[in-house]
């Protein structure tokens, strides 16, 4: 993740915690439907 | 054999194991309210780290201690509520949320303290809380170390 990214380790890590936290919440998402 | 033994049965090693295990102990403590109030909280790890890196970050940059100790119980009370957030009113899965908010709150405790503090040859430190004078483990003293007099993790010191 730290080369895909080209950033330091310390920050590649707070992005894998934020795209895991926000695909929690994307998962909430999906329980819903949208309505016309 | 018998040396591991006796071991076990010197004072010194039941201070360290009580000097060491009381962080354990508070943070169980906390899983344990959790659990009572039916969350499973593995962010617990995450929440501690984050506490300790923002009080001691604070004290690093002139607060006094006892305010870096309220803002390290804030910064933990603000790590547990996002859980919270996320395990109670959006009813996500505890264990994902869980392990989130600690790879979470531990790199970013990481980071800021890589952002914050200038890093070099030797670790930065604070002037740490006295050693508590407790009169009845001055008992402790005649045997070699005492539960009160003892030096502070290296971080610290």
């Amino acid at each position: 993740m730290s080369r895909a990214t080209g950033v330091p380790s310390f920050i590649a890590d707070v992005i894998v915690a934020l795209a895991l936290l926000t695909m929690l919440v994307a998962l909430l998402f999906t329980s819903y439907r949208v309505r016309r | 054999m018998t040396e591991a033994l006796d071991l076990l049965f010197t004072a010194s090693l039941w201070a360290a194991v009580l000097r060491i295990a009381t962080p354990l102990i508070f943070g169980v403590l906390g899983a344990l309210l959790c659990e009572r109030a039916g969350v499973l909280n593995l962010g617990i790890e995450g929440i501690m780290t984050m506490g300790a890196m923002v009080g001691w970050l604070s004290v690093f940059l002139g607060a006094d201690l006892w305010t870096g100790l309220l803002i390290a119980a804030a910064a933990g009370a603000l790590m547990g509520l996002l859980h919270a957030m996320l395990t109670v009113p959006l009813g996500l899965s505890q264990h994902v949320s869980g392990l989130g908010i600690t790879l979470f709150a531990s790199a970013l405790a990481y980071y800021l303290y890589r952002l914050i503090v200038e890093v070099g040859e030797s670790p930065p430190t604070i002037e740490p809380f006295r050693p508590l004078d407790i009169p009845s483990c001055r008992t402790f003293r005649s045997s070699g170390r005492s539960c009160s007099d003892r030096r502070h993790p290296p971080i610290s010191r």
